[in-house]
This record gives structure tokens, sequence and C-alpha cells, in this order.
């Protein structure tokens, strides 16, 4: 088990926040996991901005704690995010990159930092605009500046404080495929304060609503019961299931309407779904009705057999939760005399996609799934997959129009 | 209906001399004619030939180029010394507060002194030489130079503090990489400010104890109420004055962040 992939980024615990005797967050817990792509909706005045600097520790709780793997771990972008006016594209980079160097490294040879700083802003796709300063560039390329600078500050979070609200449509859509680009390649996650429920529902694998308590001014931190895994394309946008899917969280967010079990969907990339079916022996169907107590008698006969036959698995189980990893460490000791391909994943509660190779599909209509989504769960189970399972999986949720299939552009 | 004309602004420049240089000719007329020696308001024609003597023979002892080069020389080493002292305190001090807090209050207090009153006190220290004359510049420009940059400073700071810290750059590389670039255009800013009174103290340390110099012909001529010369050497010290500020100007436009 990797300890390092599991450990929280960030933690808040129970944590409240007024301003001059006015309350404004009360009773937030918030984990940041690496690469988590964590989304804050809520409506203006309900403390988003300060959720935000918190993480950043610019502020400190009234009461509760908030705790961090490592200091400097992220970084605040914002709408305005300023630049040196007198440095070029490049040099902001150099500047970040060699910040920590002493007055006598600093003067010796740039072009290592050079060289780095322009493949930097080359991921950020600014190759062609590096020895522009910040007034020859436009507002989306001076924030891939600022990502660049980021990243260059090895920076593994970022905090976007609305940053492409003042963005034109086009320009909001390459920035927010740039980001889910950044965390399929560098591994950087994201927590998104916007109040844009596209942008919310098309960036966040959780999102998260701030909103009243009732009879306080202060706001509190409510998972929105809605999944959406990260699709790599803007086109979702006008898919009509995700249209449904942001007017159901707009009625939710603002009427308290039920949001439709059947929300709840999986977009699974195209070229995603020839590896599914060719590694369908390894799928993992995550099912939080496990009891704590997990036993033999909870895997069942056609898992034993396809152990038996040397098939991988991968048991899935809640980071975070001490009964599970107590549970988890017991089967380990125990399949690693027998069942040794089968391996062990500590997963994120809130982040019900599998990133680490393997996809989950988990059905969201089956009872046996329901908790999952809603945090309730606590621990995994083994699942059999049946031949020509996920095809008739796919075409079911199809059908319900929980399933799109999305051409890569 | 029809349209108003446009008036272009140099035309109405234009327009603001003429009123002023012909008010002028027919109060000097009027003198020349009640009295053709007058010299308090010399005629245009008397004014281009002293110009065009000065210039090219020189006039009552002195010349207008024999006196512009010593005068050019104190006011150059003057301002530059200014310039080179304040830049290098607000360097130093936007690398250590430490340095700051040390000559801040100092040039506080001693931009509150009238420089009129150094004067007095360099003429008898340095003796009356070219340096009595730089020192005394160095002592009356510095300071409100030194200020005016301390308090840009102090602005860029605030405009630039949510990158700077999130940057957190150490503070030398700070002051060298980010704050001195970018007070550049400032301390132009503040240097082409200065121009004007840095004339007034040459002029009037001149007049206090020279041999040379525009200031000391001035003063010298007045005796002989010869105000040809006095025009033409106000003219004169107006026209490179307006040369150094466009000169300045030219190099701050050629920096690439100043800000449009």
């Amino acid at each position: 088990m990797d300890s390092r992939m599991t450990a929280p980024l960030i933690q808040l615990q129970s944590v409240s926040l007024s301003f001059e005797g006015h309350a404004v967050l009360q009773s937030v817990d918030l984990t940041i996991q690496p690469t988590s792509a964590v989304v804050i909706i809520g409506v203006s005045g309900s403390g988003k901005t300060t959720l935000l600097r918190l993480l950043h520790h610019e502020l400190r709780p009234d009461s509760g704690t908030v705790s961090a793997a490592a200091a400097d771990q992220s970084a605040i972008l914002t709408q305005g995010f300023p630049l040196y006016p007198h440095l070029k594209a490049v040099d902001q980079v150099v500047l970040a990159l060699r910040r920590g160097e002493s007055l006598l490294d600093r003067w010796s040879d740039s072009t290592t930092a050079r060289q780095e700083a322009l493949s930097l802003l080359a991921d950020v796709g600014l190759a062609d605009y590096a020895a522009r300063r910040p007034h020859q560039l436009s507002g989306g390329q001076r924030q891939r500046v600022a990502i660049a600078i980021a990243l260059a500050m090895k920076r593994r979070l970022l905090l976007l404080d609305e940053p492409f609200s003042a963005l034109d449509d086009p320009t909001r859509d390459e920035l927010q495929t740039l980001l889910i680009s950044l965390r399929e390649s560098k591994g950087i996650g994201w927590v998104l304060v916007t109040h844009d429920l596209v942008e919310a529902l098309f960036l966040g694998q959780s999102i998260y609503a701030l909103t009243r308590l009732p009879g306080t001014t202060a706001c509190t931190l409510r998972l929105c019961p809605v999944n959406t895994p990260l699709t790599p394309t803007p086109a979702v946008k006008s898919d009509p299931a995700f249209l449904r899917t942001v007017d159901a969280l707009r009625s939710w967010l603002t009427d308290g309407v039920p949001l439709p079990t059947g929300l709840r969907r999986t977009l699974i990339r195209e070229s995603d779904l020839a590896e599914i079916e060719a590694t369908r022996q390894h799928i993992v169907v995550i099912s939080p009705h496990l009891a704590n107590d997990l036993g033999h008698a909870a895997i069942s006969d056609s898992v034993t057999a396809n152990l038996a036959a040397g098939k991988r698995y991968t048991y899935v189980y809640p980071a975070g939760n001490p009964t599970a990893e107590a549970n988890a460490a017991t089967l380990a000791t125990h399949f690693a005399k027998f069942v040794p391909q089968v391996q062990f994943h500590a997963h994120d509660p809130e982040d019900p996609v599998f990133l680490f190779g393997e996809i989950v599909i988990y059905d969201p209509g089956t009872p046996a799934c329901e908790g999952y989504t809603y945090l309730g769960g606590d621990s995994a189970m083994l699942m059999a997959v049946p031949p020509g399972f996920v095809e008739g999986y796919l075409a079911i949720l199809a059908k319900r129009g929980l399933f799109s299939r999305i051409p890569l552009s | 209906m029809t349209k108003p004309a446009f008036i272009p602004s140099w035309w109405r420049a234009a327009v603001a001399y003429a009123i002023v240089i012909l008010f002028y000719c027919l109060l000097s007329s009027s003198r020349q004619e009640t009295n053709p020696g007058d010299r308090l308001l010399p005629s245009l024609p008397q004014i281009g030939a002293e110009a065009v003597e000065s210039a090219t023979q020189g006039s009552r002892g002195g010349g207008l180029w024999s006196d512009t080069w010593p005068s050019l020389r104190r006011y150059f080493l003057g301002l530059g010394a200014a310039a080179l002292l304040s830049a290098g305190l607000v360097l130093a001090g936007a690398w250590s507060a430490g340095v700051t807090g040390f000559f801040r209050p100092l040039l506080l207090v001693l931009a509150k002194v009238p420089p009129v009153l150094f004067l007095p006190m360099m003429l008898l220290w340095a003796g009356v030489n070219d340096w009595s004359k730089w020192l005394f510049l160095l002592l009356a420009i510095t300071p409100p130079l030194y200020l005016s940059l301390m308090s840009a400073l102090g602005e860029q700071r605030i405009r630039l503090a949510t990158l700077n810290q999130s940057l957190t750059l150490p503070r030398w590389q700070q002051a060298v990489f980010v704050e001195a670039p970018l007070l550049w255009p400032e301390f132009l800013t503040a240097l082409q400010a200065q121009i004007g009174p840095a004339w007034l103290f040459l002029l009037t340390a001149e007049t206090a104890g020279a041999a040379q110099g525009l200031g000391y012909r001035i003063f010298v001529v007045q005796r002989y109420l010869a105000m040809d010369t006095i025009i033409v050497y106000a003219t004169w010290i107006t026209l490179l004055s307006i040369t150094c500020h466009w000169l300045l100007s030219v190099l701050r436009r050629a920096i690439p962040w100043t800000p449009a």
C-alpha cells in the first residue's frame, strides 16, 4: 500500500470561522487528496473565497483544524491573477524556478532553468509566446502563464478562485481542458470555486455546495449528490444528459429539489471502451454495503473461482476509514499466501472514479452502490464480472440516458 | 448646421505664444519711443543681435558657450550624483528594511530644510569651486528624489502584494529582479520633476559664487542693465531644460513596461 498516494494533501476538520463576530463558516469538513478535482459552489457571500484562503493557510480557523501533508503545496489563482509587468513570460517562470537560489548561483548559468521554463510554457500551450510581456498577452494566456508559474513552484494543488469567469467561452473551454490534461499528465489537482454550474460539473469529481445553516449567517459544506467523472472534452457540455444534470443541480441548490437517482452518471471515453472490454476480468465493482466485518463469506463463489484461476483483482476500500483499513490489512496478509495477484488500493471515498489504470463501473441504480456515492459507504467488495457484462451494462445505462459515448476531439 | 472647425492644439499654443510676444513688443516699442536708449525692454532685433553676438564671439566678458559648458558640467554631475545616490539608497532599502529605517528619517528631515540654506555652508566648506555646486545640488535634490522613489516603491509593493506573497522570493531577488526594474519608469519621472529645481539651485549657486557659468553671467550683466543678455540666457537655459525633459521622456518611453 502506497501511503504517499493516500495521505490527504489538506484536511479541514470541523472548521469554523467568523469575521468580527459574524459567523462565516461552520463545521466544515473537507479532505483534499492529491489529484483531487474538487469544485465548490455557492451563492455569493457564502464564504467560497474564505474557504480557499483557509486551504492556502492565509487564514486560521477559530475552531477546528487545518492540517496539510506539507507546506507550500498549493497556489492560488484568481480571476485577475497579476503577473510582473516587466518580465517576459519565460522570465516570469524562470523567476519562480530559481527563487530558492543564492546570490552566487542566481548569477551563474541560466540555460537549464530557461529550458525548463520554456518546456513548462509549452506544457500550458504557450510555446510561441515565451518572449511576450503580460500586456502583450490575452487574459487566457496570462492565466496560462500563472499556471506555468505554479508548476514551476512544484505546486500539486491549484486553488482556483473563479479564474475563468472573465474569459470568453472558447478560451474558458481551452483552459478547462488544459487543467484536465495537466491532471492526467502531471497529477495536478485543484479546488475550484465557481458559480458556473456547467463549469462545476465539467471540472468537478466531487462537487460541494456552501449552503447556509438555518437560523445563522454561517455556511457549511455539503457534498452534492451528483457524480461527474472528469471527461476530457468540452463536447460533453452540449450533451443532453449533462445539461439535465446541470438543471437538476440548480434546482437542488436553489429550491432543495432532491436529485433523482438516475442523475448519477458514468461517462466513459470511447477510447476506453476497448480497454474496459479487454481488461474486464480486473474490473472492480465497488459496493458500500459490505459490512465492516468483511470476511470470506463476502467474496462470492465466482470470485473465488477467478482467483483460483489466477485472474487479477483489485481490492478497493475507502481511505481514512480505520475499520476498512484494518480489514484490508488482515485480508492482505491472508491473500499474500494464496492469491498474490490481488492488489489493494485505498481509495479516496469522495472520488468514485478509479484512476490507477483500472476502471470502476458502478451502477447508481443498484441499491448496493447507492450509499457509496453519498459517501455513506465505508467499505468495498470484490465482485465477479461475468463475460459481456460491460457491454450489457453500458447498453442499459445508455438507454436510461445515463451514459454517452463521447467522441474525442 | 456647420460642423465646428477643428483647431489643432499646437495652433492654440502658437496663439498663446504670439500674444505674449506681441504684448512684449508693444511694451518694448512704447518704451523705445520715449527713450531710444532704453535697456530694460530691448526690442526683438536687439535681442536677436545679442544672441548672435554671444553665441559667435562672446560679449561683455563671456560667451554663451564658454558659460554653458561649466554650467552643464556642474548640472549633470550634481544631478547625476543625486540620482545615483537616491537610486542606490532605494535599492539598498528594497533589499533590507534596516537600510530604509536608517536613511529615511534622515532624508525626511533634510527634505524639510529649504535647500538654499545649504548654499552658504557649502561655499564655506568647499570653497568657491565646482565642488560646492555639486554638493549643493546633491544635498538639495537627493531628499525629494529619494522620498518620491520610496513612496513609488511602497505603492508598487501594495499593487503586487498578492503576487509577491505567492511567489515568496527572497528579499534580495525581489529587490533586484522585481522592484528595481519596475521602478525605472518612476525613477525617470521623479528625475524629470527635479530638472527645474536643479536649474534653480545651480543658478543660485553660480550667482552666489562662481567665475563662470550661465547663472554667474546673468548676475554680472544685471549690473549693466543688460536685459538683452539676460533674455538670451534665460531662453537658452529654458531650451536646455526642455531638452533634458524631452530626453528623459524618450528614455522612459523606451522602457517596454512603462505604463501607457
